[in-house]
């Protein structure tokens, strides 16, 4: 029985730059067929739901301990090594 | 959808020192053609200070400032070609920093309105040509009629 992984998009403010990231990740899990539920919000709730995910990806600093693996999502803004870092997250997923 | 770019707030070959000139000097004409508040730079500096908005893009960087939506009566951007590089923090990275000459000041209200303006101005960030199209524009008409074509192109 596999579970549902869960993904937390963060950013500053939780509406700007998470949200194009999201899109993007999302799609691109999606195309793969990867099953995953994904929650998007701003740094500040970080720590007190940061550790009901299994990733992280976050536009901006998070200076918190969590145990989930963080992102940066700033190549998937760019895309400058976006292929990377999707594939990364596909195989932190995969675990 | 309708992309509103303030003709007056888009400057070719800005010439500033600072992020602090930088920022006031977009901010101007949205602030007295009533699309933003009297306080919206100050906002948006303090905020590049705490939440950096430096990318590197392929060759060049860009930044995004911006501020929360409170200070905005109507969505907007400025955009401005910058005469010499300005160094912005990289977001995400505040470590990091990325020579900036291209800047898209933001003013965001709550919509759903934003988010397209956004994925908009990361889409032309990542187009090469087109960037290089707004870096040779040769005054501030012609850059305002470039971003306004570039953004208001098809779907994502």
């Amino acid at each position: 029985m596999s579970k549902k992984k869960r993904i937390l998009f963060v950013c500053a403010t939780g509406i700007a730059t998470s949200t194009v990231v999201e899109e993007k990740v999302c799609n691109y899990l999606r195309s793969q067929g990867i099953d995953f539920e994904a929650d998007q919000r701003n740094v500040g709730s970080v720590p007190s739901i940061g550790n009901d995910f299994d990733l992280i990806v976050a536009t901006t600093q998070i200076p918190y301990e969590v145990n989930a693996p963080v992102i940066s999502g700033l190549s998937i803004l760019t895309g400058l090594g976006a292929d990377e870092t999707l594939q990364k997250i596909k195989d932190i997923l995969a675990k | 959808m309708k992309v509103s770019i303030n003709a007056e707030a888009v400057k070719c070959n800005l010439d500033v020192s600072t992020q602090d000139e930088l920022v006031r000097s977009l901010s101007n004409s949205l602030v007295r053609t009533g699309f933003v508040k009297a306080d919206y730079p100050d906002h948006v500096l303090s905020r590049e200070e705490k939440y950096p908005t430096g990318l590197p893009f392929d060759g060049f960087g860009i930044a995004i400032p911006h501020t929360n939506p409170e200070y905005v009566h109507k969505p907007t951007i400025a955009v401005a070609t910058l005469a010499k590089p300005l160094v912005f923090r990289v977001m995400g990275s505040p470590n990091e920093t990325v020579d900036v000459s291209l800047v898209f000041m933001l003013a965001l209200d709550d919509g759903h309105t934003h988010l397209e303006f956004l994925q908009k101005v990361i889409k032309l960030a990542q187009e090469r040509e087109k960037v290089q199209q707004l870096f040779s524009a040769p005054n501030d008409e012609e850059l305002f009629h470039l971003v306004s074509a570039y953004l208001s192109e098809g779907a994502l």
